[in-house]
C-alpha cells in the first residue's frame, strides 16, 4: 500500500483509466477518511463519473490502485459501496418497497421480518412511508432519487457514492435534497463521495472539495472547507466558489 | 398496483370513439348490399350481406359450425402452445447466454427468412395430412415472432439497470428475475401478439391444403360448391376470432405489464 494510509475509507493511488485509446483519468490520487464527506468537481468529460464507476467496481480494467476499506474495488472493495446515479435507475415494475429491497445485502432474505423492519425504517427516514406500495412512475423526480438513496442505504455500505444526484432536479427541490442528504450523513457514520459539476453544491456539502481538471482528468487541487456546520448558503460560499472556479480555470 | 380511475367524460369519449370506428364499416356493408341488389355484382360471386348471415345461422343451427370452429380453434391453440413454448425456451436461452446465442441465433435468423409455407410439402410428406402437420405448421408460424422478440428484448435490457444489479451485488438468478426478464416482458408480448396473428394465418393455409373440418375447410368447400356466402362467412368468423384473441392477449398484457 502507499502513502494514502491504511485507515482510509477510500484510497485511490495513481489511478489511470482508459477506454480504448481515450484516457479518461490520469494519475489520480484521492484519500477519504471514514465518515468524511468529499466532493469531486470538474467540467463534464473530466472523468469524474469514471472515478465513481471505478470505486463502485463497475470498471475492472485500470492502472493504479483503488481500495475501499483497504480492499481492492475489483473484488471485495466494490461490494462495500452503494451508489446513487444521476438518474434514479429504479425498476419500474417493482414497488418503492421492493426497489429499496434490491439494495439489501446478499444473504438477507427480503421477506424476513428483519428486512421488513429495515426497509420500513429506511422509508421512514427518506419520508416515503406513504409511498411504500407505489410504483416509481407515480413519484416525482426528487422522491425517486430518495428511493435510490434508500436503496443504497439498505445495502449498508461503508461508502456512499453519489454521481450528480441532484442535477436533474429544479432549484428548490435540489436545496431540499441537499439538506436531506446532509441530515442523513450527519446521523450516520457514512463516508460520502459526491461527484458534481455544481461548485456551490460541492462546497456547501463537503468537508473537502477535490478539483479534477484537464483532459484526461487529473487532480488540480484540493480545497478544505473549514466552515462550521450546520452551514447556511450565505456569504462564506462565495469565497470558496471563487477558489474552486479559479482552480477549474474559469475566470 | 397502480389503479386508474375513469370519469364519466372518459367513458363517453371512449364510447364515442367506438361508435366512430363503426361508421365506415357500416357504410361498406350498406354499399355492399346496394351493389348486389342493383346488380353490380351477380349473387353467385358476391351474395348479399344478409344471406351470409343466414348461411352462418343455418350452419350454426345444424351444429356443423360449432364443429368447424372448435377444430380450428384447437389447431390454433395447440400450434401456439407448441410454437411459443419452444420460442420462450430458445429465446430465453439465446437471450441470456452468449454461447447459446452464438451457436443458435444465426440459424434461427436464417430460418426465419424461409417463407413458412415452404415447409408445407415437407410436413405433408413427413406427417401426412393429419393433425400433426397442421399443428406443426401453425407452430412454425407462431414460433418466430416470439423467439425473435424475446431474444432481442433480453439482449436489449438497459445497461444502466444491469449496473444497478452489479453495484448491489445481485446474484445472476436475482438479476434475471428482477431486472432482465421483467424488462423484456413488453417485447415478449409484441412477439406473442404477432405470433397469434400468424397462427391464424397459418391455420387457413393448413386447412385449405388438406382438411375435412375447420373454417379453412369451410372456405375451400365454399369455393368447390360455388358458395361465396360460405367463404365470406368463414372470413367474417376469422376476423371475429382473430380480433378476439388479439384483444385477449392485449388484456393479459395490460395485467402483466402494469407499470
Amino acid at each position: 500500500m502507499s502513502s494514502t494510509g491504511e485507515n482510509a475509507a477510500v484510497a485511490v493511488d495513481d489511478l489511470t483509466k482508459a477506454y480504448g485509446d481515450t484516457v479518461a483519468l490520469r494519475d489520480v490520487s484521492l484519500s477519504v477518511s471514514p465518515g468524511e464527506f468529499v466532493s469531486v468537481v470538474g467540467h463534464s468529460g473530466c472523468g469524474k463519473s469514471t472515478l465513481l464507476r471505478v470505486l463502485a467496481g463497475l470498471e475492472d480494467d485500470f492502472r493504479g490502485t483503488a481500495t475501499v476499506d483497504g480492499a481492492d474495488v475489483r473484488t471485495e472493495g466494490g461490494e462495500r459501496v452503494g451508489m446513487v446515479f444521476q438518474e434514479p435507475r429504479l425498476l419500474p415494475w417493482k414497488s418503492v418497497r421492493e426497489n429499496v429491497a434490491v439494495g439489501l445485502p446478499r444473504g438477507v432474505d427480503p421477506d424476513s421480518d428483519d428486512a421488513h423492519e429495515r426497509i420500513d425504517a429506511l422509508l421512514d427516514r427518506v419520508g416515503l412511508t406513504e409511498f411504500a406500495d407505489a410504483r416509481p412512475s407515480e413519484l416525482s423526480g426528487g422522491m425517486a432519487q430518495r428511493v435510490s438513496l434508500a436503496r443504497g442505504l439498505a445495502y449498508d455500505p461503508t461508502v456512499m457514492l453519489l454521481d450528480e444526484p441532484f442535477s436533474a432536479l429544479d432549484a428548490l427541490t435540489k436545496y431540499e435534497q441537499q439538506d436531506f442528504l446532509l441530515d442523513l450523513w450527519r446521523d450516520s457514520d457514512l463516508t460520502v463521495v459526491l461527484v458534481t459539476h455544481d461548485v456551490e453544491e460541492a462546497a456547501y456539502l463537503a468537508d473537502r472539495v477535490t478539483v479534477l481538471g484537464g483532459q484526461p482528468g487529473t487532480v488540480e487541487t484540493t480545497v478544505d472547507i473549514t466552515e462550521e456546520r450546520p452551514r447556511d448558503r450565505g456569504e462564506w460560499l462565495v469565497d470558496y466558489r471563487d477558489r474552486i472556479t479559479t482552480a477549474l480555470g474559469v475566470e | 398496483m397502480s389503479t386508474r380511475t375513469y370519469g364519466l367524460a372518459d367513458l363517453s369519449l371512449d364510447q364515442a370513439r367506438w361508435t366512430l370506428g363503426l361508421i365506415v364499416p357500416a357504410f361498406l356493408v350498406v354499399g355492399w348490399h346496394v351493389a348486389v341488389v342493383t346488380g353490380v355484382f351477380p349473387p353467385y360471386q358476391l351474395p348479399k350481406p344478409l344471406s351470409v348471415v343466414e348461411t352462418l345461422y343455418s350452419l350454426a343451427a345444424s351444429g356443423e359450425l360449432a364443429t368447424h370452429v372448435s377444430v380450428t380453434v384447437q389447431r390454433v391453440f395447440f400450434g401456439c402452445v407448441v410454437g411459443m413454448t419452444l420460442a420462450v425456451v430458445l429465446g430465453t436461452l439465446t437471450g441470456i447466454s452468449r454461447t447459446a446465442s452464438a451457436l443458435l441465433d444465426p440459424l434461427f435468423q436464417s430460418l426465419k427468412n424461409i417463407p413458412s409455407l415452404a415447409w408445407v410439402p415437407l410436413f405433408l410428406l413427413w406427417f401426412g395430412i393429419g393433425e400433426v402437420a397442421k399443428v406443426l405448421l401453425i407452430a412454425v408460424g407462431a414460433f418466430f415472432p416470439v423467439y425473435l422478440n424475446l431474444s432481442t428484448g433480453l439482449h436489449a435490457v438497459d445497461e444502466a439497470r444491469r449496473e444497478v444489479a452489479e453495484v448491489y451485488d445481485l446474484t445472476r438468478f436475482e438479476t434475471l428475475k428482477s431486472v432482465v426478464f421483467p424488462a423484456a416482458l413488453p417485447s415478449l408480448f409484441v412477439g406473442v401478439r404477432s405470433g397469434v396473428g400468424l397462427a391464424w394465418m397459418f391455420v387457413v393455409a393448413a386447412e385449405l391444403i388438406g382438411a375435412s373440418q375447420g373454417l379453412g375447410f369451410l372456405m375451400k368447400n365454399g369455393r368447390v360448391l360455388s358458395r361465396p356466402d360460405m367463404i365470406i362467412g368463414a372470413i367474417v368468423l376469422f376476423a371475429l376470432f382473430g380480433n378476439l384473441t388479439d384483444l385477449a392477449v392485449k388484456e393479459v398484457e395490460k395485467r402483466v405489464v402494469d407499470w
